[in-house]
């Protein structure tokens, strides 16, 4: 079981993520202000295990589903989605983050339901799926771009979403967006068995009495659920959901069932860690997450290659 | 005959004698009267003289307590500005129970009218790009003031490590607002100022007054910037109005469009701004240059952007020879303004009149007596002196001396 070790990278980071910060060691039992930077920090752990977790649930899911490896929300369109919903709801004056969250579930379940129609609709195989993904992610990528340069100055704040950040969860936020994330990635696990049957193919899954058709429906929309929750709490955060999936599968090997929630704790992992990162890479900066979860993820990922090759 | 001679000699001598004596005895009587009315006068007058130094006393005593009056009357005004409660650009009416000590601004525009209110001292953090007073560079070199880094991206640990009371930030960036939310569950108030009209100026510095304790000079300020304002367009009134393109960013090519400051600023400088087709600040193509045609072109060169010939010449590479079809080009009316005008025309703070006031003499330099050829093409406070009007209130300089001192 060499895979279970990696499980505790999580309460590692997690502790780290708690006593350290611009603001210093702080005293567990401290009063007053520290007590609460304290719950701030606590409150970014949580959202960046959960974004990771999330996120690393719907890219396992998407990955079976489609039988694809290099599938996950970010590459779908579906994080592009979200967040073109995010910067609607900016653009339309509404700045409150439930206005925001509620918009980028809109925008999440919206590009995948469109993923899903266009290929259902050209009748194509599940391999090109991604390439629609693909497609419309660029498409939905390029429309954010041309909202974000029309609303001037005012953007400059939502970038710092836009790369991705857990800096601003709020506790409301996670409250409503947490249950999102966990109904997702739990929905996926009590598929798991059927997914297994559906990668030998959808022959021999039905005659397993798997019905394929909405078993990829489901799981196409708990992906969906999780991701947009994810976007809404912290924006498009990108490669969890790749490499997460891929780190178990490397690391431990095996059935879907055993590989997910390591890939699950792996990617609430390097969530945390990149967060934690971020706070040091540029202090009062905010260094985007998405770049952190790229150059610590990428490393790791091109490691476990060389040496499952070799 | 001789004895009766002597006789009445002797009478005679007798009676001066009398008389002498007489006169002498008068003399004395009345000498002791007015000696003793003398030293009655003495006495009247010492008496005068305790009762004038009694009265002076007791003066003095009414006028230390009249002292004592004042600056208790004085004390309470100051226990009477707070309780404050002002409206800020979110419509939340925020409460303030005592004085801010320890504010902490996410914007240079903030950070200019605190200092401006005369919350100055109050200050203990500002954002990296915060740059007036010109002495805050000394606080924040002594560490009166903490940098706290980006205000767009605010970091909420690094913002807490200064510990403040009260935090402003400005309506138009949204992660002010992530910020507003999560400090409110710890009972910091974080102040949005709206910064989008002139209008919104005047507003954040009463605002910003209010909350911090300075209701009388955020007033003053606010009759300063009103009355520069009304000084430039009274300057320019009857002119034609001089078309102008106001860039805040040189590449792209950043335009102030319809619905900002800087466009109501152009207006009241007696000119008509070229972009007001576009919306807010927006990034244009150059060739909109062409098809605009401005007479003059203002460019704020901020701080280590492009400077004046590279603009020139990034206009050329972008536009070509046509940009000679541009009047302002053609006519070399294309300024880069620096320096502490450059903030004028780039942060909606205190200095919104002095920027229209820049901007009038810009566009209609025949209104001070000036030709255009006169005004150079690098325009700051060394280059280019600006008119004075009178009968506005004068706004000094803050100077952060008494800040340095205070804990």
């Amino acid at each position: 079981m060499r895979g279970g070790l990696l499980h505790l990278l999580l309460p590692v980071f997690f502790a780290l993520s708690l006593f350290l910060g611009p603001y210093g060691f702080i005293n567990p039992f401290s009063h007053g202000l520290g007590a609460f930077v304290l719950e701030l920090r606590l409150l970014r752990a949580l959202a960046a295990s959960l974004v990771g977790l999330a996120l690393a649930a719907s890219g396992s899911g998407l990955q079976a589903l489609l039988k694809n490896p290099l599938a996950d929300p970010y590459i779908l369109g579906v994080s592009s989605g979200a967040a073109l919903g995010v910067l609607t709801a900016i653009a339309a004056g509404f700045v409150w983050p439930l206005a925001v969250s509620l918009s980028a579930l809109l925008g999440g379940l919206a590009a995948l339901a469109l993923v899903m129609a266009v290929s259902s609709a050209l009748g194509l195989t599940r391999t090109s799926m991604v390439l629609v993904g693909v497609a419309l992610s660029y498409a939905l990528s390029s429309i954010d771009m041309i909202i974000m340069m029309d609303l001037g100055p005012a953007v400059q704040g939502s970038l710092a979403w836009l790369f991705g950040t857990v800096a601003y969860a709020l506790w409301g936020e996670l409250a409503y967006a947490a249950p999102l994330m966990a109904a997702g990635a739990a929905w996926i696990f009590l598929r798991a068995g059927h997914l297994e049957s559906l990668m030998l193919g959808d022959d021999v899954a039905e005659s397993m009495g798997v019905r394929a058709r909405r078993l990829r429906a489901e799981v196409a929309v708990a992906s969906a659920l999780s991701t947009s929750a994810a976007v809404a709490v912290a924006g498009p955060v990108g490669f969890v959901g790749l490499v997460a999936p891929w780190i178990a599968r490397l690391g431990s090997g095996g059935a879907f069932r055993r590989i997910y929630p390591l890939s699950l704790s792996l990617g609430a992992s390097l969530t945390v860690a990149a967060d934690l990162a971020s706070r040091f890479v540029e202090p009062g900066g905010m260094a985007p997450l998405t770049s952190i979860t790229a150059l610590m993820g990428a490393p790791v990922l091109v490691y476990l290659l060389a040496r499952w090759r070799g | 005959m001789r004895r009766k001679a002597s006789s009445s000699v002797v009478v005679s001598l007798i009676v001066v004698a009398v008389v002498v004596a007489i006169s002498a005895a008068y003399i004395g009587h009345q000498l002791s009267a007015y000696s003793a009315q003398v030293s009655e006068l003495y006495s009247a007058v010492s008496s005068l003289n305790r009762t004038v130094a009694s009265q002076a006393s007791a003066i003095s005593s009414i006028a230390s307590q009249q002292q004592s009056i004042q600056s208790q009357l004085s004390s309470l005004e100051s226990s009477t500005r707070f309780p404050a409660s002002a409206v800020d650009a979110t419509g939340q009416q925020i409460v303030v129970y005592s004085e801010p000590t320890r504010i902490v601004s996410l914007m240079p525009s903030d950070t200019a009218i605190l200092f401006a209110v005369g919350a100055g001292p109050q200050v203990v953090g500002v954002d990296e790009y915060s740059s007036w007073p010109p002495c805050l560079s000394a606080l924040e070199a002594n560490g009166t003031v903490k940098d706290i880094g980006s205000g767009w991206y605010p970091d909420p640990e690094v913002i807490l490590s200064a510990r403040p009371d009260m935090v402003f930030g400005v309506s138009s960036v949204p992660s002010n607002y992530a910020l507003k939310q999560q400090f409110a569950a710890y009972g910091i108030p974080v102040v949005l100022l709206p910064d989008n009209t002139i209008e919104d100026v005047l507003q954040s510095i009463y605002t910003a007054g209010r909350l911090t304790g300075h209701t009388g000079t955020a007033q003053l300020l606010a009759e300063n910037v009103t009355a520069e304002l009304s000084y430039a367009e009274d300057s320019t009134v009857g002119l034609n109005r001089t078309s102008a393109a106001l860039i805040v960013w040189p590449s792209p090519i950043w335009v102030a469009g319809n619905g900002t400051w800087e466009d109501q600023m152009v207006t009241a400088a007696g000119g008509s701004n070229v972009f007001s087709n576009v919306s807010g600040w927006e990034p244009v193509d150059p060739e909109a240059l062409l098809a605009a045609r401005p007479q003059v072109i203002i460019y704020a060169a901020g701080h280590g952007q492009l400077n004046y010939s590279e603009f020139i010449s990034t206009l050329y590479q972008e536009l070509g020879p046509a940009a000679d079809s541009v009047p302002a080009i053609a006519s070399g009316r294309v300024y880069a303004v620096t320096g502490e005008y450059n903030d004028w025309l780039t942060e909606p703070g205190p200095f919104v009149g002095d920027g229209t006031i820049l901007l009038s003499v810009l566009l209609h330099p025949e209104a001070y007596g000036m030709n255009y050829t006169s005004i150079p093409h690098v325009v700051s406070p060394d280059t280019l002196r600006l008119p004075v009007p009178a009968s506005v209130p004068v706004i000094n300089t803050p100077q952060c001396a008494s800040a340095v001192s205070s804990p």
